[in-house]
């Protein structure tokens, strides 16, 4: 019996209308994101009108669907949603059709129809203590889903804080032994996209990326792709200039705040977070919290619920200094700035190594 | 009697006062896309800047715009949002802009080319219109004999 060839993206976007033109604008405008040569990002649209759509399953665990929300409500029609027509979802409780029974039974035929191929995606921390017992779905613990849909991935994208590093379930006192994936999944390629959420565009470029080359971006430290979290929120911010020159805001809606000068103050943890909220920013490239006047809460990094100080406090002295020795960064420059961010990398090295491990009275 | 023809569309647009927030990037680029020029004059190759990778202030982005001004073509791409391509005053070096569905700018390009490649048809493209136009002349002609 012949079986029938599975299109490639570009014949089935061709059948709807759209030319290769469309590959061309997604992987010269993904590739820049990435931070790819113009002929890499030609071949990363070329690879994707060339691949057959993937499966991915999205499994949704201790989260707030705020994941979700980033990548579905940009507005539309964006280079966002386009990567919708380069994937099969085959599961993903929000977006998906059908419920109970019907919709686990999808899980699991696109699971022993794509085995090794499927991209998995995980948003949300998984519940460990007492079983798992605090987050079920379809009689199943999250850790039992988790482990049974992971074995045979073809890699796994920990998508949003939670899934990456616990996020808000892990923090303390962590009733529910809330873990990230990267805890709980070994010998599987796996990416940490963090953010709470993480930006639609960093989103879209990971699983661009993924879908294209068939392999995992280069990587951070903690896991995370280097072209979106290489610099600090601070590195790339706009109000530097004026942390450079000494000039703060001491509270919020004060003559600092409404002259626009550096958050820092009022508790910015913008040279300790690293993300691209500063470049991509949010809502069809509008705005991001520090230009709204508001401190960055360093959603992207481990643990940034406990963070000594609270989310409003500054960051300790070690790491920025203290009012004094902030004033003298107008003396010295961009030089204090990146000594501050350098320390700040080197404490955080040393925090993260812990939070990628579950807690001894957690497993 | 010298009569000189005008063009006014080739016109170089007088360089703008340098400004405290040019960081003289704009200059620099200037330079790399005169050599890319040479390497396309001399077939070698086509190359694209992307402007969006470079820290450009303003006041760089408007001295490079003004520099190399507009040449003869332009044209819009409506493909997820609109994208505007343009030849610049000096024929090879083209502005390629791309904007997303809700008009924000997700790609800025100076590409050096004979056209740029977005604006070239995809010989996948070209097949498939051979076969969506000969079936409407089929369709057409049965209907003709219909009537």
């Amino acid at each position: 019996m012949m079986t029938r060839r599975q299109p490639t993206v570009a014949e089935e976007m061709a059948a709807r209308g759209v030319s290769r033109r469309a590959f061309l604008k997604f992987g010269a405008c993904i590739g820049s994101l990435l931070g790819l040569g113009s002929e890499a990002a030609l071949a990363l649209g070329e690879a994707i009108a060339q691949a057959r759509r993937r499966s991915v399953i999205w499994l949704s665990f201790q989260e707030c669907t705020g994941c979700t929300e980033s990548l579905t409500r940009a507005h539309s029609p964006t280079l966002e949603e386009l990567i919708f027509d380069f994937i099969s979802l085959d599961y993903h409780h929000t977006l998906q059709a059908v419920s109970g029974a019907a919709a686990e039974e999808a899980r699991l035929a696109s699971m022993k129809e794509n085995a090794g191929q499927y991209l998995l995606i995980v948003d949300g921390s998984v519940s460990t203590r007492d079983g798992g017992v605090y987050s079920t779905i379809a009689g199943i613990t999250n850790l039992q889903m988790l482990e049974e849909t992971a074995k045979d991935a073809f890699a796994i994208i920990a998508l949003g804080s939670c899934a990456a590093f616990g996020g808000l379930p892990y923090a303390n006192p962590n009733p529910t032994g809330a873990a990230p994936v990267s805890a709980l999944v070994s010998g599987k390629p796996l990416v940490n996209v963090s953010g709470c959420p993480p930006v639609p565009t960093v989103i879209t470029g990971v699983l661009a990326y993924i879908l294209a080359f068939g392999k995992l971006p280069e990587l951070d430290h903690l896991g995370r792709p280097l072209a979106f979290f290489g610099e600090t929120i601070h590195d790339r911010c706009y109000r530097r200039p004026f942390y450079d020159r000494g000039l703060f805001a001491d509270s919020f809606d004060d003559e600092g705040a409404r002259k626009g000068y550096c958050l820092y103050k009022v508790g910015c943890k913008g040279p300790v977070a690293y993300n691209a909220c500063a470049t991509q920013k949010w809502n069809g490239g509008t705005s991001f919290p520090i230009q709204s006047g508001h401190g960055c809460f360093g959603c992207s990094e481990p643990s940034f619920w406990d963070r000594e100080g609270g989310l409003y406090g500054p960051l300790p002295s070690g790491q920025l200094g203290d009012a004094k020795t902030a004033l003298v960064a107008a003396a010295v420059g961009l030089g204090l700035g990146a000594a501050s961010a350098s320390l700040g990398r080197q404490r955080q090295q040393a925090a993260d190594a812990d939070v990628l491990r579950p807690r001894k009275d957690e497993t | 009697m010298n009569h000189r023809v005008h063009l006014p569309l080739l016109r170089e647009s007088e360089p703008p006062s340098t400004g405290a927030a040019s960081t003289g990037l704009a200059a620099a680029l200037l330079g790399e896309i005169t050599e890319c020029l040479a390497q396309l004059a001399d077939g070698s190759g086509e190359s694209s800047i992307d402007l969006r990778s470079l820290p450009l202030t303003d006041a760089d982005r408007e001295e490079l715009s003004c520099v190399l001004g507009r040449g003869e073509v332009s044209m819009t791409l409506t493909l997820g949002g609109d994208s505007e391509i343009w030849e610049t005053a000096y024929p090879g070096v083209w502005w390629v802009r791309h904007r997303g569905g809700d008009g924000d700018l997700i790609g800025d390009f100076i590409e050096i080319a004979t056209i740029p490649r977005i604006a070239v048809a995809h010989r996948d493209d070209i097949r498939g219109s051979q076969r969506r136009l000969a079936r409407w002349l089929d369709e057409e002609q049965r209907r003709r004999a219909a009537r």
